[in-house]
């Protein structure tokens, strides 16, 4: 395996896609946090810190992903390439193993891009503090780092087995968007208030009205299923990463780490049956 | 003899189609063995699964010996390079670019060769053009030089001029005995084209429905291809009674024209049939061609 995971890195160096990913991340970056920063100049009593912007990474790293696994994965079948690596006796297991290992290490280098650009965006706005401790930010990180890992081995599924390049691509995009879609709608209906007041307007002015039950709400055990899923589903983590309400921490890291296992080992057992062209 | 590929009764279905059942075949060592067959009638399918692209659904078959299920059958195909249907490069980068990463691929500690391959198969001097640039040719010819990175012993080609100009058939025929001859590396390639088939090949395997039809070694089909004459003569029926009086055997072909296939005595003949007042127009020796040997093969309907 260690040949194809060389092989893999040799063509990643080459890549193009893989250097416009990296250089948009990098702009993306130093452009957001750039203005995030500045932002908060005009809040008063509010210490600046890059940690508000810093974790918006953990959303549109899985679309980097979608696009670049997709493309570098489908060109293994446009270009034919993944048959040399069969006949050179390569078993299908290894061959998985290396897309895999070369796709989750083109996310963590999209996130190293990512940081390298706020690190410019901190020095051209003077702001250092990053407004979390260590511990926390390390696990954070390293819930980002499992996301990353879920979203590889997504995406290498759908990578290895579809042989048409913009099939590939159409489907892990999809994927992306499917995932950031329902996270968003599960967030949403988490977030919504037990109950409101309603402003009532009467001959004295206006007042507040008794609180009433929201009918939004979302309450019980259907409550602790959208949480749940909101915890497991990697657009789910970045969102939370995001805004900076992580709940629980373990869960989701127990949770990516299962989901990436499952993804791989589904994923091997579909490639060793497939027929390939 | 020595065989590099035996296949035992190989059967191979997609969904209610056959591709291969129960499929036999063996390839000497040193042969240039020609596979032919029409379109669908297995030939790809037996490439893809020799080279481990696809699984049989029973049988099987031995590759240098090993059986296909054997947990080291990997160190077989070690051996063997594959161009199967299109040359399998990547289309962004160079040529030496891609043969480099066919050495990461094999795990090869230096890129040592690797111009000698490109001389080869006369890509020397491509220098830093892209892939994507070449013509159809060229990257037929890079797939080949791909595929004989690790000096393999056994090379598969699956169709190799399919598309090529007259000058790039002529340059892969030219590379493919090269290769066999200087390089001592068996061959088997399929091909439509017979005629160019039969200027390459040692070997034939005949195949039709998934099934080896007739194996047969360049030196039995020359002399199973028969010599003949063809003759143009103004009376067609007047030759056919001379030559029955003289029984030979023959095969009328229009009012005007026959095969004879014997050692025509031409002064007997013409003077026979001028008896019969018929006249000789043009008399030609003619040899039976892999072609029509394939279509009586197939029965006489079927078309390579």
């Amino acid at each position: 395996m260690r040949k194809l995971v060389s092989a893999h890195f040799s063509r990643l160096r080459k890549d193009r896609m893989f250097w416009i990913c990296m250089g948009a991340m990098f702009a993306y970056a130093v452009f957001y946090i750039w203005s995030g920063c500045r932002k908060e100049q005009f809040l008063p009593g509010e210490e600046r810190s890059l940690s508000a912007c810093y974790f918006h990474f953990a959303i549109p790293i899985g679309l980097f992903c979608a696009l670049f696994d997709s493309l570098f994965l489908g060109t293994e079948y446009s270009d034919g390439t993944i048959r040399n690596k069969i006949v050179a006796g390569h078993t299908r297991t290894e061959i998985y193993l290396a897309a895999l290992l070369l796709t989750f290490s083109a996310g963590l280098l999209l996130m190293a891009a990512w940081t390298a650009g706020t690190l410019v965006a901190a020095l051209a706005s003077g702001t250092w503090n990053m407004g979390m401790g260590l511990l926390r930010l390390f696990l954070y990180l390293l819930i980002a780092v499992l996301e990353v890992a879920v979203f590889s081995a997504l995406f290498t599924w759908i990578g290895m087995l579809s042989e048409n390049k913009a099939v590939t691509e159409m489907i892990s995009v999809l994927l992306f968007l499917a995932l950031l879609l329902f996270s968003s709608m599960l967030y949403n209906a988490l977030s919504q208030p037990e109950t409101y007041c309603g402003i009532e307007m009467t001959m004295d002015g206006m007042r507040t009205s008794e609180a009433m039950q929201n009918p939004r709400y979302v309450g019980g055990f259907l409550r602790s299923v959208y949480a749940c899923m909101l915890d497991v589903l990697p657009a789910g983590q970045g969102l939370q990463l995001w805004l900076l309400e992580v709940g629980r921490p373990v869960f989701m890291l127990l949770s990516s780490a299962f989901i990436t296992a499952a993804a791989t080992l589904g994923g091997m057992a579909s490639f060793r049956r497939k027929n390939i062209k | 003899m020595e065989y590099v590929l035996k296949t035992e009764a190989l059967t191979k279905h997609y969904k209610n189609f056959k591709a291969l059942n129960g499929l036999n075949m063996q390839i000497p060592k040193g042969a240039i063995y020609g596979f032919v067959g029409k379109n669908g009638a297995g030939k790809t399918t037996l490439i893809r699964i020799i080279c481990g692209l696809q699984e049989p659904v029973s049988g099987g078959y031995l590759l240098y010996g090993r059986k296909h299920t054997d947990k080291e059958i990997a160190k077989s195909r070690r051996r063997m390079g594959a161009v199967v249907e299109t040359p399998a490069v990547y289309s962004a980068m160079t040529a030496a670019d891609n043969l480099k990463q066919q050495y990461r691929v094999l795990g090869l500690p230096s890129f040592d060769g690797l111009d000698d391959i490109l001389k080869t198969v006369g890509l020397a001097g491509v220098g830093n053009k892209k892939v994507k640039h070449f013509s159809l040719g060229m990257r037929q010819r890079l797939g080949i030089a791909v595929a004989l990175v690790g000096s393999p012993d056994f090379l598969i080609l699956d169709e190799p001029a399919n598309g090529l100009d007259p000058q790039g058939i002529v340059e892969i025929r030219e590379l493919i005995l090269k290769l066999n001859r200087e390089h001592q590396i068996t061959i088997l390639i399929s091909s439509h084209i017979l005629d160019e088939l039969s200027r390459l090949a040692t070997h034939y395997g005949f195949i039709e429905n998934g099934r080896i039809l007739k194996e047969i070694s360049g030196k039995e089909l020359e002399d199973v291809l028969r010599k003949c004459v063809r003759m143009e003569v103004s009376h067609v029926k007047s030759l056919a009674v001379v030559l029955d009086g003289m029984g030979m055997e023959y095969r009328i072909l229009s009012d005007t024209e026959a095969d004879v296939y014997a050692n025509v005595p031409v002064s007997k003949l013409t003077a026979a049939l001028a008896k019969e007042g018929c006249e000789v127009i043009a008399m030609h020796e003619r040899e039976e061609s892999l072609e029509s040997y394939y279509i009586s093969l197939m029965g006489g309907g079927a078309h390579a």
